[in-house]
């Protein structure tokens, strides 16, 4: 497009004219640096201030991943949070999918993600219990606790009323429809500011900016554990936070490189200006980190982590017609505001919670004298109408009446932020960053009280545990709001990347190791079965009906699973009328190859292969009796491919 | 400037955020598209981050830099068969060295910028449609209401004028 005559006024023109600024590589060259030291084995003695205390003081040591003091030398210049080079540098290298025989032999399609439950679920059976006995046993205490609890007054106008102070009880907890009862010791101003700070998350409800303002302000409240935003250090953008953790990445891949040690580096110093270049100069390829997903898989990845379902033909085809450079970012930012988000991850979060059932009545304690009261009974299904509502309206979940949700979660409290990023981390990836379960395995006073790390525990601690202190810091200084976490990891350059295979890699297969960590590389996306959950979505969306599915998925039951199976899903699933993918591509009346295009997005995010295409339609050749009969052979058989049944 | 196996006050983090932009751009005015110029970015650090070094000053660090991505960039030519035209090369480094010793560039955007308004407004029209819109020689042609080769003829002039208009500011810095 250039002429090829005179590159310099080119790049120069399409800088200034074009936008084309110079991208922001750190994350990734620092990534490249780790791996290839991974990779060739260098040993201490080559890298000796890296190995010694990580990667240097400026971004490996610093207590906080989101602290941005200042414009960096290379922002300076002009380049915004969003770094065009992720643009840049993606690369489009198609997958080696398997490719879904036609007609292939009967099975069952929902086999994969119901096994998967049936396997998760095999340690957690007789968890649940009847959420509305212990439902009314809560109230009932809750009235006596409010007797005695003298200085607290709810009015029949729904006022509460605190040491002079007026605050709406739904300013408090509308949202999660409970009544709180705050105790004498807390100040009017900190009740105040919770409040407003639930104002604040109810007005931009949709937004995603980080809450430097609120926290100047004052609104961003800090409560009486001193925990939340402090008001006067800037907050980094989710971008920024994404590229921090590219960046920890790249420090877990140096602290794993413990091959001998490389031959010398050939360049070292630069040759003289006359001297041309020679052989002796790096002949290996530049690095490459892992492949990026193509946009197809991409965007599959996106909405099936993201909002628990794979995009219609229609939202991908608007992706792949976007012109936007930073049409990644774009997609992920919209999907992680949506509310369809913020239900899906209530659906997660719900899971989590109601393992042991409903909350006893000790777990409503936020004080000896009080009690936070569930207006209705508690159930999975209203909790996770009750988390979707948090996330939706960026609601802090050190909110009072989030005590029960966070005892439940880590009982003593200490950890309950780095156990939040840890599943957070679970979600997108696939696996925990650190430990386990609501035992992230950290030192208790790396998030307790907000309290950065000292010099000798932060020495102690594994890479990983690093960064899950630091995201976990990062969390609860910014207020514990869920949906700016998932945002950040979900835009790092790692969940971009091609995933693995835990059943074809043995090193991860083996499980944990030794030190109790996670065998998957850390920043891998785990190739995984659709959840329940994600598969009910799936299936609701492809049969695109109002009524949906009769039946809620609870994965600690596996008897609750069976309606995504019985005979009324699958006539529905493949139905020629109505509203349906199949029907959708059967009535369409385009050419055979745009209707078996449609199937193939509609059950695979992606068009078909020359080669897929010319089977497909040798297929169709020879069924010209009943087209729509073929038609369904083939939609049938995408479903049962592995590529449907997997998140990958 | 020289190389030390001295690793004090080495920070690969502050090198790579002073000086990517630089490279980057560096590497593109020798004609690398956009996708390469951050491969070889890249490779340019990895390849100083094998062996740290004292990063003296600014300018000194840069002019290193470039020269590392120079022969990484005319060693992969070579490797591809291609023909790099050494004059080209060592005029666009001759500019970097002139304008790009503190601000990774900054200050040759803006005397292109500069130069860019100093154009007549036919010719800005059309650079402007070339790159900011990324509009083809048959839509700009169609925009003007010349033939397409009148198109290309206006652009390339235009661009000689910039050249000139850079080389004379170049000259007065010197």
């Amino acid at each position: 497009m250039n002429d090829p005559e005179d590159t310099l006024v080119d790049s120069l023109l399409e800088e200034a004219l074009g936008g084309r600024r110079p991208p922001n590589l750190r994350a990734r060259i620092l990534q490249a640096w780790a791996m290839r030291s991974f990779d060739s084995g260098h040993s201490a003695d080559t890298r000796p201030q890296r190995v010694a205390a990580g990667l240097p003081p400026s971004v490996f040591e610093a207590p906080e991943i989101s602290i941005e003091t200042g414009p960096s030398p290379a922002r300076g210049s002009g380049q915004g949070a969003h770094g065009n080079g992720r643009e840049s540098t993606r690369r489009s290298k198609d997958r080696d999918d398997v490719t879904p025989p036609v007609a292939a032999a009967a099975m069952l399609p929902l086999a994969g993600p119901v096994a998967a439950s049936l396997a998760s679920s095999a340690g957690e059976a007789g968890a649940g219990t009847a959420a509305a006995s212990s439902a009314t046993g809560v109230a009932t205490t809750g009235a006596g606790a409010t007797a005695t609890t003298g200085a607290t007054f709810l009015s029949a106008k729904g006022l509460l009323l605190l040491g002079g102070a007026l605050v709406t009880a739904a300013g408090v907890a509308g949202v999660t429809g409970y009544v709180t009862h705050l105790p004498p010791a807390k100040s009017a101003g900190e009740v105040v500011r919770s409040g407003g700070e639930q104002e604040a998350g109810g007005s931009r409800s949709r937004g995603l900016a980080p809450r430097a303002a609120a926290g100047a302000s004052g609104g961003a409240g800090t409560g009486s554990s001193g925990l939340g935003t402090s008001g006067a250090r800037p907050v980094a953008t989710p971008r920024q936070t994404a590229e921090r953790i590219d960046e920890a990445i790249a420090e877990e891949a140096i602290a794993e490189a413990d091959e001998p040690a490389p031959e010398k580096p050939s360049v070292d110093e630069p040759p003289a200006a006359d001297e041309p270049a020679s052989e002796e100069q790096p002949t290996e390829k530049p690095f490459r980190p892992p492949p990026k997903l193509n946009d197809y898989a991409f965007v599959r990845r996106a909405y099936l982590t993201l909002v628990g379902r794979p995009p219609t033909p229609e939202e991908i085809t608007a992706f792949a017609r976007s012109e936007e450079d930073n049409r990644r970012d774009t997609l992920i930012t919209q999907l992680v505001a949506s509310p369809e988000s913020a239900e899906y991850f209530g659906l997660l979060w719900a899971d989590r919670l109601w393992r042991e059932g409903p909350p006893a009545t000790e777990e409503l304690r936020v004080s000896p004298k009080t009690l936070v009261i569930p207006r209705t009974p508690v159930t999975r299904g209203t909790l996770a109408k009750d988390i979707a509502g948090w996330i939706e309206k960026d609601i802090s979940l050190k909110d009072a009446t989030a005590t029960w949700y966070r005892r439940r979660f880590n009982p003593d409290e200490t950890e309950f932020a780095a156990a939040v990023v840890n599943e957070v981390w679970l979600d997108l990836f696939g696996s925990r960053i650190a430990g386990e379960f609501a035992d992230p395995t950290l030192p208790t006073t790396v998030t307790e009280n907000g309290e950065e790390l000292t010099d000798a525990e932060r020495e102690s601690l594994t890479p990983r545990q690093r960064l899950l202190a630091r995201l976990a810091h990062k969390f609860e200084r910014e207020g514990c709001r869920l949906r700016p976490l998932i945002l950040a990891i979900a835009l790092t350059n790692s969940f971009e990347r091609q995933g693995i295979d835990p059943a074809s890699d043995v090193a991860v297969a083996s499980g944990d190791t030794a030190d109790g960590e996670s065998a998957v590389p850390l920043g891998h996306f785990v190739e995984r079965p659709l959840s329940p959950h994600q598969f009910r979505r799936t299936i609701e969306r492809l049969i695109a009906s109002k009524e949906g599915l009769h039946g809620y998925v609870q994965p600690n039951d596996p008897a609750s699973l069976k309606f995504l199976m019985d005979e009324e899903t699958l006539e529905r699933l493949t139905r020629f009328g109505g509203a349906g993918a199949l029907a959708q591509a059967v009535q369409s009346g385009g050419s055979l190859p745009s209707r078996v295009e449609r199937l193939y997005l509609a059950a695979l995010s992606r068009k078909p292969s020359k080669e897929e295409l010319a089977d497909a339609q040798r297929f169709l050749a020879s069924h010209q009796e009943d087209t729509a009969g073929a038609l369904k052979e083939l939609w049938w058989s995408l479903l049962m491919s592995p590529e449907f049944l997997e998140v990958r | 400037m020289k190389g030390s196996p001295s690793t004090v006050g080495f920070d690969p983090v502050r090198l790579i955020e002073s000086h990517q932009a630089g490279v980057w751009r560096y590497l593109r005015a020798l004609g690398c598209d956009p996708s390469s110029a951050d491969d070889f970015t890249q490779e340019t650090f990895l390849t100083v981050l094998q062996k740290p070094f004292d990063d003296y000053n600014h300018a000194a660090t840069a002019s290193y830099l470039r020269r590392v991505a120079h022969n990484l960039f005319i060693s992969q030519k070579r490797r591809e068969g291609k023909v790099v035209a050494a004059a080209d090369v060592e005029e666009v480094a001759s500019f970097f060295e002139s304008w790009a010793t503190n601000d990774n560039g900054e200050e040759l955007l803006e005397a292109l910028k500069d130069c860019f308004g100093r154009l007549k407004e036919r010719a800005q029209l059309a650079l402007n449609l070339r790159f900011h819109e990324r509009k083809s020689r048959a839509e700009i042609a169609a925009a003007l209401e010349i033939t397409e080769h009148g198109a290309k003829n206006l652009m390339q002039r235009a661009k000689k004028q910039l050249r000139d208009c850079i080389e004379s500011k170049t000259n007065e810095r010197s």
